[in-house]
């Protein structure tokens, strides 16, 4: 009987190690993330109602609705975008920090353990963590990358206008709007999808952290 | 100074009790689509409901107004076109009564489906709805079964605070159709909401990009 309880006994204890290391850094670490993550998709769905406005202002522009006040809510609806963009950069920054953080004290736990099943069963985990961040990374990039070139062109549009703005010259910079107007279209739908796989992060993130 | 005092007190409670300010459409329309989308997004919404609807109100509720002299809110209502798509928005503030608060907050989206052209009809007249004729429940999330009560009822509602997912009091509220707002959206000073929901308003031209991911959201 002594026999059977010791070894019992023993897995226990081990058990109760394990999950005291795994109620630590790594847990506290996907908390902060899930939760700046939460704060990347406030930032970039402030960004995708500037970008609304932007498109808006373009289209009454071209049309005529209140060309001069379009003309001016442009300008001011792109600075803030700009400036909503410098934050979401921020925030990115902040998110792939985390991931690395986390990572490395997961990482770390999993090293703390004995049982070899269990050590497998935790590293898929991780495996799978990884695999999901690299793929929002990887479209995070990509947005990234489009609305760069978005926002350039948004802002030569801008400096086109600053430098001769006239009914004359809206009509001129037609394929030029249309362009951008095209694009923003496009940019919205990329920031939808992108959204959902924040969320869908958010959320596996949120499942292995202690603020459940 | 005393006399002072009082202005800014008298003031400061004037403001706390007003209605929440009406919003420009072109400010709806966006604010609706972040709305719509978190819902979707994260499952709150049966979408299969949605294709049901025969209208849907976008709300949101913010400031002060809600837990002092009833809540104030601004949003768009759409109504569902014979052919299945959706007419241009129709700008609306609601006020009085109680309409999805039910713990209480600051910040609150709303989304009420209207599952009978009738109701669409009394939302775009300005109606009152008094709480005893309104047979509004909570709407079946995202991936619950739908069954035929949920199609007959009057309204499905869908609230959301910050994160928080509130119960329903629905009903003693009146709406309001924001004139304003619509005449300078369609460029038409005397449109009326029912040219709005009937179809008969074309959205202008420099307009419709705007809203086309929030038309694309509710496929």
């Amino acid at each position: 009987m002594k026999n059977k309880i010791l070894p019992l006994l023993t897995a226990l204890a081990a058990f109760a190690m394990m999950a005291q290391a795994q109620d630590s850094e790594s847990l506290n670490v996907a908390a902060d993330q899930a939760d700046s993550m939460n704060k990347l998709d406030g930032l970039v769905g402030r960004a995708q109602k500037r970008l609304e406005y932007i498109l808006t202002n373009l289209g009454n522009l071209q049309t005529g609705n209140g060309a001069k006040k379009a003309y001016e809510e442009f300008k001011d609806n792109l600075e803030d975008l700009k400036d909503i963009r410098a934050d979401i950069k921020d925030r990115v920054e902040k998110v792939r920090d985390l991931q690395g953080v986390r990572m490395a004290a997961w990482t770390k736990e999993v090293s703390g353990m004995t049982d070899k099943d269990m050590r497998k069963l935790t590293n898929d985990q991780i495996d799978k963590a990884k695999a999901d961040f690299d793929t929002l990374d990887k479209q995070m990039r990509e947005v990234g990358g489009d609305a760069n070139d978005l926002t350039a062109l948004l802002e030569d549009l801008k400096k086109y206008f600053d430098s001769s703005y006239s009914a004359d010259s809206v009509k001129t910079a037609a394929p030029m709007v249309e362009k951008a107007k095209t694009s923003g279209r496009d940019m919205q739908k990329s920031v939808d999808a992108l959204r959902d796989t924040i969320y869908k992060n958010k959320k596996e993130v949120k499942g292995t952290s202690s603020a459940q | 100074m005393k006399h002072l005092r009082k202005i800014l007190l008298v003031a400061l409670m004037a403001g706390f009790s007003l209605p929440a300010s009406a919003e420009n459409l072109d400010k709806l329309v966006p604010d609706a689509a972040e709305i719509f989308g978190r819902f979707k997004r994260e499952d709150l919404i049966n979408m299969d409901l949605v294709k049901d609807a025969k209208g849907i109100v976008i709300l949101n509720y913010t400031g002060f107004a809600i837990g002092i002299g009833g809540t104030g809110g601004d949003g768009i209502l759409f109504a569902r076109k014979d052919d299945g798509s959706w007419t241009g928005p129709c700008a609306i503030t609601t006020d009085g009564g109680s309409i999805g608060i039910k713990v209480g907050g600051s910040d609150n989206d709303v989304v009420v489906l209207l599952m009978k052209a009738g109701v669409v009809n009394r939302w775009a007249k300005g109606d009152h709805f008094a709480s005893a004729s309104a047979s509004a429940v909570m709407g079946p999330k995202g991936g619950e079964a739908v069954d035929a009560s949920m199609k007959d009822r009057d309204f499905n509602v869908y609230v959301w605070n910050k994160g928080a997912e509130l119960g329903v009091s629905f009903g003693g509220f009146d709406v309001n159709i924001n004139d304003e707002a619509n005449a300078d959206y369609y460029d038409k000073p005397a449109i009326s909401a029912q040219d709005i929901v009937s179809g008969k308003a074309e959205v202008p031209a420099g307009k419709k990009d705007s809203l086309n991911r929030l038309y694309d959201m509710l496929k």
